[in-house]
């Protein structure tokens, strides 16, 4: 496992705060999808996601995974049940609220989702851009890349990058924030199989480093193993839920 | 950020700009000619006689010709938030709010609406002067024709700023 990375000089990442409780309780999310019809994608699903904790969200495509991070993520909410992260229940924010939440919690997608026509520096800097903060952006995004492992690439395009460095902007770019949780959506979905371990490492060496709370979709049963919990839907039902 | 958003099509962002151009153009010859000429002017263009008269029809087809300019940009925007929409869920997902999206939509709409406007004023005023005006004479009718020009787009630019507010970004963000 990789060891975890040091702080970055000039920021405040050496004060994380640790990471976030994350409580579902009886969470449902259901979609119209046209002619009446309606898509249960998640289905009265409860759970305990621990501060500090590698929580793996498995199961086939389209079995809840990334609504339930999304749920967890306030870019969509629940029709029913609640999520509370920290004891604030997410129902009750309004949408400034939420997206100052947003701003607290670090995203990682499958494919990246990097900016094309931002430089990788610009990508890292991208969350905190329309935002005063107390803290030199430039130089927290060159701290994030140099460990990260791209402080050489920082004026480079995303597309000149392999998926792999892309992936790993990508995780700069969550931290920029100080997240106390990072929710990330199949994050080696795109990646080979070395490669996607080295972003695992990178993933856990958070936790182990800062403590963040960490819940990622995949169905890579070697990412599962490494977690502390694994929670298993099916047609958003949580079938399974155990600690590997 | 909205430049470089606005120099990723840069033929349909040109397109957005001259079709500006065009009504504010004309709107500033419009002006100029009725301030400086009391709305009629007999003068030579590229060695030919012409006669200009302002009337109140002139005025209502440049009017709208300036209100489509405004439009082409708004739809400008409009494709281009289409084609950006897993980048603004994606910045939406990592906090921002839907009030920095719609700023960034509105400056890309005011650098449009500038550059077409004052490219617009700039050839009325040329045109204008050929008819024996000078320049300083004309640069109220001018301003005036930039300022209809830019808030116009501003104006269209509405409806492009409210559609990236009203982003599915759970939609858009699980299509991806």
């Amino acid at each position: 496992m990789a060891q975890p990375p040091p702080a970055p000089t000039g920021s405040n990442l050496e004060s994380l705060p640790g990471g976030a409780d994350v409580e579902l309780a009886h969470v449902s999310r259901i979609y119209q999808v046209g002619d009446g019809t309606t898509l249960t994608a998640v289905d009265d699903i409860s759970g305990i996601f621990a501060a500090g904790s590698v929580n793996a969200i498995t199961g086939a495509s389209g079995s809840g995974k990334s609504t339930l991070l999304h749920l967890i993520g306030a870019i969509d909410r629940p029709d029913s049940g609640t999520v509370v992260v920290d004891g604030t229940d997410l129902a009750g924010l309004g949408r400034r609220a939420l997206a100052d939440y947003r701003r607290s919690i670090g995203f990682v997608f499958q494919r990246f989702n990097l900016l094309p026509t931002l430089t990788v520096l610009a990508n890292v800097i991208a969350p905190v851009i329309p935002y005063r903060t107390g803290y030199d952006k430039k130089r927290r995004a060159l701290d994030l890349l140099e460990q990260v492992g791209l402080g050489q690439r920082a004026r480079d395009l995303p597309s000149h990058l392999s998926g792999g460095q892309q992936q790993r902007v990508a995780i700069a770019r969550a931290l920029v924030n100080e997240p106390r949780l990072i929710l990330a959506d199949e994050p080696t979905g795109n990646l080979d199989t070395a490669t996607g371990r080295e972003i695992v490492d990178l993933l856990l060496s958070l936790r182990d480093g800062f403590g963040v709370t960490i819940v990622l979709a995949t169905h890579d049963l070697l990412i599962t193993e490494r977690c502390d919990r694994s929670m298993r839907l099916q047609d958003g039902h949580c079938v399974d839920d155990a600690t590997p | 950020m909205a430049l470089t958003n606005l120099l990723r099509v840069p033929g349909r962002t040109l397109g957005g700009v001259v079709a500006l151009a065009v009504g504010v153009a004309a709107l500033t010859l419009l002006l100029g000619v009725t301030q400086l000429f009391q709305g009629a002017v007999v003068g030579s263009l590229l060695g030919n006689v012409i006669a200009v008269q302002v009337r109140g029809v002139d005025y209502a087809a440049v009017v709208i010709t300036t209100l489509l300019g405004a439009a082409a940009v708004a739809d400008v925007l409009y494709l281009g938030i289409r084609e950006r929409a897993t980048e603004l869920a994606t910045l939406t997902a990592t906090g921002w709010r839907p009030s920095s999206l719609t700023r960034l939509i509105l400056t890309e709409a005011l650098c449009v609406g500038l550059l077409g406007s004052a490219l617009g004023a700039g050839i009325g005023l040329g045109v204008v002067t050929t008819l024996g005006a000078t320049p300083n004479q004309l640069v109220v009718p001018a301003m005036l024709a930039l300022a209809a020009g830019v808030v116009a787009t501003m104006v269209a630019s509405l409806l492009p700023s409210r559609a990236v507010r009203r982003l599915p970004a759970a939609i858009v963000l699980a299509e991806e």
